[in-house]
């Protein structure tokens, strides 16, 4: 039955697609301009292409077979190289004749190849890890590793699963959302706080990508830890400055996370137990070297604890991820992946019955016949399938479906059930992606694609009990969004210059069936200056945004050392998290643009200086930016967005900026490795509301909530034996803008607060040590099977962060606190093994 | 014995984990910045309106009201076809608190608004709002030792905000209130819709019972903006006067001043505080132990 409207969608995406692309090319003017960038392109490329051979394949692990994203290949003869793709692969075109080729790789043996270049060639190139054994710490690494010097884009943080590991975990769990918190530019609003905060945007202005799949939720336990299961993943790329052009819909970050294909040459497992939770990861051939699988599960399990006692028998409270994927390798030009997340919390409670007559109570009724819970879950299915068209011509074809739902309940067993409901809220993804990189020579790559997304949002279903119940069904329908958004991007390297230049055309259609309201424009939005109400029909457009996206990422070599680069980016953004809490919560909702939320505008110039020191042992980097924020959203003081369906009624215009500048060194040679960095950045908001009145702070700009000028982070690994290494990250932070109490009035005699404006107040700043040891054991030659120890403490001078102040009033005694989420220092200890 | 300590570890662990948030005071305050502040209410029922007008004080101050009483207010009405009038500006006042000198008497669908001028000739002016239709109460059940179940008919084709309130007599002395909001997405146009209050009978904030013999439902049928206000009003109310209310900040919404319909006529400025039209139904009812 569910399928029926999926395939609907389908078509609509088709039809669509078709039309817009039909509308690109209806046009004389655009259909030249759009000729003329490919001719320039393809002529550009032509001129230097004779005599000249490709060399292209995949860069694997040696051991594990799986491919390796981002190694590095350098020819000595030309000077000229290239990087494998996101899915191992490379195409280098090089001139006729001898050729040496070096191909390096994080954590990898550097490896030379000897070729005589007469024709074009493939190569499947395994590299060995640098050195073999569970703990994985890497003293000698590849000294461009953390350099900013070779990639064109700046600002962009590539983690392997190998640096989170490294860091001090808050109870011994490697957390991915922990460890971009340690990159200069990102920040939170504090400890436990859902999502992450890049350079001045709101945490649904970061497209979190798990296998091209959009994740909407990336935390658990409210924001504790990360969805993401280490073990899992092979890579990770944060991109915050410059963002390619085939990444679009989001406006202040992508963070394209991949998952590891499993090991296709023998069985293996790994996994970890810890305090509060424990994972395991299986891994293996299928058909040797052709089919191979991985999953891997993660579980908290203190609430298995909750039946040993009375008080919490039938209460559930946990968490859970399932990872999985199988790659099919067809034939040297065809390979299938297929991929997919499955993760969840769940809370369930039993009312309570009163400590004092629970014990009575207990005989007369049974436990769990009231109850209430919520549940939220993230599930993504990926298919893919990469072709080798040619020796340069590589694509891959994506069809992903991405959901998060959450569903709050309230069960009443029994002879009243008026208070029972089920409450659930979704928003859906249907994604189709062809993507194609064209290798023209050694120095021009040409990427183009089109990015087709169609969107479900459930805002709110709840069903409640009989008809005679007194409450209602509600349904506020099935909002709808289609993203269409074709690019193309060129990237190009003349002598010291390089450029990556990339133009994306977005267009987005918001869709009924869908009950929209229209307000007197003379006066605030609000249900009382409704002044029509239209329902719009399946499928029919309520409104339609277009926009091009052009991204330039400028860079010159000084040398191969010292480098500058320049970069501009524009990006809409179409979907909106609607929240106005201290942090985001699982309930609430995302919202399309639509008749009354126009799509957010972001431009950002940066600039930027990298440098490598002569034995790569240091890599520094400084890069300065500026963005501005247009038809930004904010809410209108004490917003009712609980179950509202005029929630534009509640929302504010905004607009806003965001400078700062970034200074990172990392040190990646020797038993002391690590990163420094420090970021100064100012976040303002402003609305701009034609009705002065309801303008936050009368319309002058104000510190947005997660505005910290100052950050400085530490990350430091100091290998003290073979056997022990220890793990440290310090961190200090100005205090976030909050709103404190300025006076008192008296309703009633009650006391209430008046208030200073709009975060005038700060914080006090806020600072952290957390350090690790990790022990293991020397391996036995004969025995499989290799385990280590992790123990730590996170906040290890038991510093009380401020999350927020509030102010209480008891009689007629004011008092001020300041709450902190962690203010004790957490011992772990974790095992981790593997096999 | 194994068993035994197995629980002990598990509920030490369990507990380290909730335990780790914490607060402690402060005692930093800002400076005052004084504020007006103006409050009041009209509704179906004929009966002198009171208006209370204060400015803020310090947090630290040992009072809490400060009182104005050299303002000059005026009650308008218009009518459904247009026609204005002032319904009263004739007012006792005594520390703060305006009451009209007769009883006034309104009609549903008129609409009325309250206009101030104070002394340094500042004059401010409420939203004109509707007197919405009277919802009556067609029943409440004490359903047990601590619910409330208030019964109605909510209209159908509009949207309705309510404001419930729950006063608690004992032998002709109210000794107890409490008050709740709610728009009407939950129920709209249902026939049976119920609220539940919470009675509070077993335990005041202060741990101590609360006797009571009669209970006493207000269902009072409001505008959108005033909805609001008692809905902030109510939440604020929560937080401020609960010490413990420290995990609850994590999901806070940014405090914001209480500002209803009022605003200054000059430079639109809000001003703190709400002018309420009201269509209030009440019902009372014994209760039986």
């Amino acid at each position: 039955m569910e399928t029926k409207p999926n395939k609907i969608l389908f078509l609509v995406v088709d039809a669509l697609l078709l039309s817009k692309i039909k509308w690109l090319f209806i046009n004389s003017n655009r259909r030249k301009v759009i000729y003329t960038i490919f001719f320039i392109f393809g002529s550009i490329g032509s001129t230097i292409t004779a005599q000249s051979h490709s060399i292209s394949g995949t860069v694997k692990d040696a051991s594990t077979g799986e491919t390796l994203i981002g190694a590095t290949l350098y020819d000595i003869e030309s000077g000229k190289g290239g990087v494998s793709n996101g899915y191992g692969f490379f195409s280098i075109t090089l001139s006729e004749g001898e050729h040496t080729i070096i191909v390096s790789y994080l954590g990898y043996k550097d490896i030379k190849k000897q070729l005589n270049l007469v024709a074009n060639q493939k190569l499947t190139i395994d590299l060995d890890p640098e050195q073999e054994g569970l703990d994985e710490v890497v003293i000698k690494v590849d000294g461009g590793s953390k350099s900013q010097t070779k990639s064109v884009i700046s600002g962009a943080i590539n983690l392997k699963p190998i640096d989170v590991k490294k860091l001090p975990a808050l109870l011994g769990e490697p957390d991915i959302t922990r460890a971009m918190l340690t990159q200069p530019g990102i920040s939170s609003v504090g400890e436990g706080a859902s999502g992450f905060n890049v350079r001045g945007g709101n945490i649904d202005q970061n497209l979190i990508l798990l296998d091209e799949a959009p994740i909407y939720n990336s935390s658990h336990l409210f924001g504790f830890f990360s969805v993401f299961n280490s073990d899992a993943i092979k890579d990770m790329k944060l991109y915050k400055g410059g963002i390619p052009a085939r990444y679009g819909g989001r406006a202040s970050s992508v963070l394209d996370i991949r998952q590891r294909e499993g090991n296709t040459k023998q069985f293996k497992a790994e996994g970890g137990i810890g305090l509060l939770f424990s994972r395991l990861t299986l891994e293996g051939p299928i058909v040797k070297d052709k089919v191979n699988y991985l999953i891997s599960g993660r579980r908290s399990y203190f609430d298995l604890a909750f039946p040993l006692f009375k008080d919490t028998k039938g209460t559930k409270a946990h968490f859970y991820d399932l990872n999985a994927k199988v790659s099919w390798r067809i034939n040297d030009k065809n390979t299938l992946f297929a991929s997919g997340y499955f993760g969840g919390d769940v809370l369930k409670l039993l009312d309570n019955l009163g400590e004092e007559n629970a014990e009575e109570e207990e005989e007369e009724e049974e436990p769990g016949e009231e109850s209430f819970g919520l549940t939220w879950r993230n599930s993504t299915a990926t298919l893919r399938w990469n072709n080798i068209f040619s020796d340069r011509l590589f694509m891959n074809i994506s069809g992903i479906y991405s959901r998060y739902d959450y569903t709050l309940f309230s069960k009443e067993e029994g002879a009243s059930s008026s208070s029972s409901f089920d409450w659930e809220s979704s928003v859906e993804n249907f994604i189709l992606k062809p993507d194609f990189t064209y290798y023209q020579n050694a120095d021009t790559e040409i990427k183009f694609g089109i990015n087709a997304t169609v969107y479900r949002f459930t805002p709110a279903k709840v069903a409640g009990g009989d008809t005679d119940s007194g409450r209602n069904e509600i349904d506020f329908g099935t909002e709808k969004g289609v993203e269409i958004a074709p690019y193309v991007s060129y990237e190009r390297q003349w002598g010291a210059f390089s450029m990556d230049a990339g133009l994306r055309y977005s267009w987005f259609g918001n869709l009924g069936t869908y009950e929209v309201s229209f307000y007197d424009p003379t006066q605030p939005k609000s249900v009382s200056t409704v002044t029509t109400v239209k329902t719009f029909k399946t499928n029919q457009f309520i409104k339609e945004y277009t926009g091009f996206e052009p991204r330039l990422a400028l860079k010159y070599d000084f040398s191969d050392r010292k480098v500058v680069k320049l970069g501009y980016n524009r990006m809409f953004q179409y979907i909106h998290l609607i929240s106005n809490t201290n942090a985001a919560l699982p309930v609430d909702i995302w919202k399309p643009s639509g008749a009354h939320i126009k799509p957010l505008e972001v431009n950002q110039w940066s600039v930027g200086y990298a440098y490598d020191t002569e034995s790569s042992s240091y890599n520094f980097s400084a890069e300065a930016y500026y963005k501005m924020f247009n038809n930004l959203l904010e809410y209108k003081d004490g917003a009712d967005l609980l179950l509202n369906e005029k929630l534009e009624t509640e929302l504010l215009p905004a607009k806003g900026y965001s400078y700062g500048m970034e200074l990172s060194a990392h040190k990646t040679k020797g038993k002391l490795t690590g990163n420094v960095n420090y970021t100064h950045t100012v976040t303002k908001r402003k609305t701009i509301s034609v009705f002065d009145n309801e303008n936050i702070n009368g319309g002058s700009y104000y510190p947005s909530n997660y505005d910290r000028p100052h950050i400085f982070n530490i990350t430091a690994n100091y290998k003290l034996s073979e056997k022990w290494t220890v793990g440290s990250f310090f961190t200090f932070q100005s205090g976030r803008p909050t709103t404190n109490a300025n006076g008192k009035f008296d309703i009633n005699g009650d006391t209430f607060f008046s208030y200073a404006t709009r975060n005038a107040d700060r914080l006090k700043p806020a600072h952290r040590l957390d350090l690790s040891f990790t022990y293991t054991p020397k391996k036995k030659q004969q025995k499989r099977w290799c385990g280590s120890w992790v123990f730590g403490v996170y906040n290890v001078y038991s510093n009380k962060n401020a999350f927020s102040t509030y102010s209480t009033i008891k009689n007629n005694t004011f008092k001020t606190f300041e709450f902190s989420v962690l203010g004790v220092p957490i011992p772990f200890v974790t095992y981790n093994f593997k096999f | 014995m194994k068993h035994t300590s197995i629980k002990i570890v598990i509920v030490v662990m369990i507990a380290s984990f909730l335990m780790t948030n914490c607060t402690k005071e402060v005692s930093e305050d800002l400076p005052h910045e004084v504020q007006t502040v103006v409050l009041g209410a009209i509704s179906n029922q004929t009966e002198p309106i009171v208006i209370t007008i204060q400015e803020t004080v310090p947090l630290r101050s040992d009072t809490t009201f400060s009182a104005i009483n050299d303002a000059a207010v005026t009650v308008y009405e218009k009518d459904k076809l247009g026609n204005t009038q002032i319904l009263t500006n004739t007012f006792t006042v005594n520390n703060g608190r305006y009451t009209s000198a007769t009883s006034i008497a309104t009609a549903i669908g008129n609409r009325y608004w309250i206009e101030v001028v104070f002394s340094n000739g500042t004059t401010i002016k409420s939203e004109e709002e509707e007197l919405q239709p009277l919802v009556s109460i067609l029943d409440v059940n004490i359903e047990d030792e601590e619910v409330v179940k208030i019964r109605f008919s909510d209209p159908q084709n509009s949207t309705n905000f309510y404001k419930y309130t729950l006063n608690l007599w004992n032998e002709g002395a109210l000794v107890h209130t409490r008050s709740a909001e709610s728009n009407d997405v939950l129920f709209d146009g249902n026939a049976n819709a119920f609220v539940e209050l919470y009675r509070l009978n077993d335990d005041d904030d202060e741990g101590e019972v609360v006797v009571h013999d009669t209970v006493e439902v207000l269902l009072c049928n409001s505008n959108s903006s005033s909805y609001q206000f008692y809905l902030r009003q109510g939440a604020e109310e929560e937080i401020i006067q609960n010490e413990d209310s420290a995990i609850d900040q994590f999901f806070a919404t940014p405090p914001a001043n209480l500002f209803g319909n009022i605003k200054n006529v000059i430079t639109g400025k809000k001003v703190l505080g709400n002018f309420s039209v009201n269509a209030i139904s009440r019902l009372r009812k014994t209760v039986i132990d």
